[in-house]
């Protein structure tokens, strides 16, 4: 899976801002992540699985396994309900 | 064709109607050169939006869709819109933000009531942001929504104010979690510019601090607005 085309991750004042930048696609709509959320969107750039997610975060962050897994799979069921990714 | 000179940039465009016509006229230049922003504009595609919005007179329709297009041309010259009311005092330009009928012309008019004449409104509704030599500076344009309070000048922006009614004025640091989706929900962001917006309304907040005011209809919130985003 990985983001679809036209959404972009930016940093404005340090906030990561979520936006979609096809042509007539509505603006209305941002969203905002934290600094969790911005490292799991940077690894969905590119295709990965639920699972190379987990193993990268369990190596770069000093957190249970199961609050991870538990974050990761939280996470891409809410950007799949707003169909940012494929 | 007239020439117009808007937020430091020349721009193309014909008005037909009254309301466009007679804010516009501040802005024409007498120079001849080629323009930055081509803003003529069929009749036919305010037609076609007139027929979108069929309440709209051909007035209304021709003042909305122009600024909408001005706005979206000016990104790439490193402008944007913001929609508050501005102002300019002592030399600086204070922005006042908020979603339509929260009071931002309200309180701007109550620095006018506690500080005087010297007060000067920018523009009450829609004013231009852009980057001027690393400065974010605030212009007035033709463009200041239902109200005609509109200034050809340009002044460095100070300070932006969320603001919201309260029973007592006060004002507090806002956290850039808060007021950078606050901020972009009070902007024309067409989709196709959204990354170049982006890294314009980051590049302004860098230098610009933003505050949370909370104001009732009275000179004190004023006074309380200014003592604190003065610096």
């Amino acid at each position: 899976m990985k983001i679809k085309e036209g959404y972009i991750l930016r940093e404005v004042a340090g906030t990561n801002v979520v936006v979609n930048t096809k042509e007539g696609a509505n603006l209305g709509r941002m969203i905002t992540l934290n600094a969790s959320g911005a490292y799991i969107w940077k690894l969905l750039e590119n295709d990965c699985t639920e699972e190379d997610i987990i193993s990268s975060m369990l190596s770069d962050f000093d957190a249970d396994a199961d609050v991870i897994r538990r974050d990761v799979n939280a996470f891409i069921a809410k950007m799949r309900e707003a169909g940012i990714i494929e | 064709m007239a020439l117009y000179r808007i937020a430091a940039l020349y721009v193309k465009m014909e008005p037909r109607f009254k309301t466009l016509v007679s804010q516009s006229e501040a802005y024409l230049t007498n120079e001849s050169r080629a323009p930055d922003i081509d803003l003529m504009i069929p009749p036919e595609r305010i037609k076609a939006y007139n027929d979108v919005y069929p309440y709209l007179s051909e007035d209304d329709a021709e003042y909305i869709f122009y600024g909408g297009a001005f706005y979206s041309k000016l990104i790439p010259f490193g402008g944007f819109m913001l929609h508050s009311s501005a102002l300019a005092y002592e030399g600086n330009a204070y922005l006042f933000s908020a979603n339509s009928g929260v009071g931002k012309s309200t309180h701007t008019s109550m620095w006018q009531k506690a500080f005087g004449e010297c007060v000067r409104i920018i523009n009450d509704d829609k004013p231009a942001i852009r980057l001027i030599d690393g400065v974010p500076t605030v212009f007035g344009t033709p463009f200041s929504g239902k109200t005609d309070k509109n200034l050809n000048i340009s002044v460095p922006l100070k300070a932006i104010a969320c603001i919201s009614r309260a029973e007592v004025p006060e004002i507090s640091p806002m956290s850039p979690e808060k007021y950078v989706p606050f901020l972009l929900g009070q902007m024309i962001r067409p989709a196709a510019k959204a990354d170049m917006l982006l890294g314009l309304l980051d590049g302004v907040l860098k230098k610009t601090p933003v505050y949370d005011l909370k104001c009732n209809i009275s000179t004190d919130s004023a006074i309380v607005a200014y003592n604190t985003m003065k610096g």
